[in-house]
């Protein structure tokens, strides 16, 4: 069948509404905890952030700065709701448009004027989200600083109707669920992309530039459509990030972290599979929260790594492909490892 | 059809090519030999985009297609395979082709007449059957026509072959000389073919080109190149002219 194959197969349907469902019951599910949900709510926001960062990953490259386009988006977005009273949905969306800038513009320079591949692509980015940060810092009259923003609006600001009060400043659960609808909207695009003529180049381009570039694919078009396409998301991802914590200073905004994770969920979860970033996420972000602080209270990170170490030497395709060939092979009733053989490593278009 | 004048390179200090001139017409099969390092696949490279000549033109029919980028010159339609096979390698055979189809041509089809399309050029490369393997699963002789296919499915008029029969043994090789022949006469396409093979490339080409330290030292009928002196000298060394 190979990567163009158009429909999506009933079961994956049938998979995908069975796991919206689930995460729409989630919260009935765990008692409307405020701790719990607010920890998924971060592992929500997170997730968007990962996927972001795959999209550039399915077209070959690899970028340690991702915090650069989170950071920016929530400092623009949050900017924007306090200092010029633009609503935080319109704030949100224009944030979203910064980042796909910056995404051109830093992909530009390092696409066509520096011919930058592989780790010095990679390590560029690094840079740039240092400068970035710097800039942040330096920008006083304007970004406040080091001192940060406070009280950041939320996404909607709290009212009434029918006697029911929608507050996103405090309860959690409203946030979620938008939150959740953000993540499935992502989802949704990245996967229309992936599965469209630019996914399709972005293969060619993964797999071998000058191979691409010879039977015609524009590699420079290509790779500036990645790069801005995900500095579009991760920026909107940490616009949401601005407006659920109401509070921001540099040194958060452009941590180190925001890089990390998208690089750990995708290795936890699986590259190759659109669903790997997403549940890589909520389960790395899960398991370290509930279980291993529990466990440990310092230096849980610890018990994380030895995860990922075992992950990486057990499963170098991430979990989900296990999760996959398991479904698939419920779902065929034994008859599983033909399938698996043939449709896993090239699972790309596959929708969970 | 393909003419090129005057084109240099060189890399530092090194001449890769010296006022090299050339011409490929329509429809015929042009051998292009040299010793290792004569500057025959960097010949390629400037053809196509990878490296700015620093000086001369290129003209593709009647066009100069200096400056322009490798995809543009695809576009145009020139195809080309590489000495070291650079397959879609977690790709399947299938999807390899398909891409050739689908990026390589100015008015690209849908997936699905791509996809039917490249069956039909799998078919004529002998690659129908192992259509759902994944290339890099491919012999190396397997990967050298996949490469070709590839090539084929961004429908080029002329199409330059880098030691596609290098490394294949004597009945791959056979096969692979039936298939390039078949190429032009069945597709009309012409052909420059750079090959290490000897017998391989006398026996296909209806001209040959002899490159030697980035300049060009002969041309001509096959017949005639193999008792060219210097084309001797450039493979033996002077002790064998006699």
């Amino acid at each position: 069948m190979g990567i163009f194959k158009g429909k999506i197969s009933s079961f994956e349907l049938k998979t995908f509404i069975l796991v919206v469902a689930l995460a729409y019951m989630l919260p009935f599910m765990v008692g409307f905890s405020a701790y719990i949900l607010h920890v998924l709510n971060l592992a929500l926001i997170i997730s968007v952030l990962s996927l972001s960062w795959s999209i550039l990953v399915s077209c070959g490259q690899i970028s340690f700065g991702h915090a650069a386009f989170f950071g920016s988006g929530a400092y623009v977005s949050a900017l924007l709701a306090i200092d010029y009273g633009v609503p935080p949905p319109v704030s949100i969306l224009i944030s979203g448009v910064f980042g796909a800038l910056m995404g051109a513009g830093i992909g530009g320079l390092c696409f066509r004027l520096g011919k930058l591949t592989g780790p010095y692509f990679a390590l560029s980015m690094l840079a740039f989200a240092e400068i970035c940060r710097i800039i942040v810092i330096n920008l006083g009259p304007l970004t406040r600083g080091p001192l940060g923003i406070y009280d950041i609006p939320p996404f909607l600001p709290v009212f009434k109707f029918w006697g029911l009060t929608l507050d996103l400043y405090r309860d959690k659960v409203p946030n979620y669920y938008l939150l959740l609808a953000v993540l499935l909207f992502t989802f949704l695009v990245v996967r229309k992309v992936r599965n469209s003529r630019i996914g399709f180049a972005f293969k060619c381009i993964s797999q071998d530039e000058d191979a691409a570039e010879t039977v015609g694919v524009d590699t420079f078009r290509y790779k500036l459509i990645a790069i801005t396409v995900s500095g579009l998301f991760a920026a909107v991802s940490g616009a949401f990030y601005a407006h659920y914590t109401h509070y921001m200073e540099p040194s958060h905004a452009y941590s180190v972290s925001w890089t990390l994770l998208p690089v750990v969920s995708s290795l936890f979860g699986g590259i190759n599979l659109l669903s790997g970033p997403i549940f890589g996420c909520l389960i790395i972000w899960c398991t370290d929260e509930f279980l291993f602080t529990e466990l440990l209270t310092r230096g849980h990170e610890l018990l994380l790594g030895a995860l990922l170490v075992i992950i990486v030497i057990y499963m170098p395709d991430g979990f989900m492909i296990k999760v996959k060939e398991l479904l698939t092979s419920i779902s065929k009733g034994g008859k599983a490892e033909a399938v698996t053989e043939n449709v896993l490593p090239r699972g790309e278009e596959e929708l969970c | 059809m393909l003419e090129g004048r005057n084109i240099s390179k060189y890399f530092g200090g090194l001449a890769a090519l010296k006022n090299v001139y050339f011409k490929v017409t329509k429809g015929v099969i042009k051998g292009l030999i040299g010793p290792n390092g004569a500057g025959k696949t960097t010949l390629f490279n400037v053809i196509m985009g990878v490296y700015k000549p620093d000086s001369g033109v290129i003209k593709f029919k009647g066009e100069n297609i200096i400056g322009l980028k490798t995809n543009q010159i695809c576009k145009r339609g020139i195809g080309r395979t590489f000495q070291i096979v650079k397959p879609f390698k977690d790709l399947s055979v299938w999807d390899n082709v398909t891409m050739g189809v689908l990026f390589g041509r100015r008015n690209p089809p849908g997936v699905k007449e791509a996809r039917d399309e490249a069956l039909m050029i799998l078919d004529f490369m002998g690659l129908k059957g192992k259509r759902e393997v994944l290339a890099k699963n491919l012999t190396l002789a397997d990967k050298k026509s996949l490469e070709i296919a590839r090539a084929l499915a961004t429908k080029p008029e002329i199409l330059l072959l880098d030691e596609v029969v290098a490394g294949l043994n004597p009945t791959e090789t056979i096969n692979m000389i039936k298939r390039i022949k078949r190429i032009r006469d069945e597709l009309g396409i012409t052909i420059l073919i750079v090959e290490h093979v000897m017998r391989a490339v006398m026996e296909i080409s209806d001209e040959i080109m002899v490159l030697h330290h980035g300049e060009k030292i002969a041309e001509g009928e096959p017949c005639e190149i193999t008792r060219d002196e210097r084309v001797i000298e450039a493979y033996l060394g002077e002790k064998y002219i006699f």
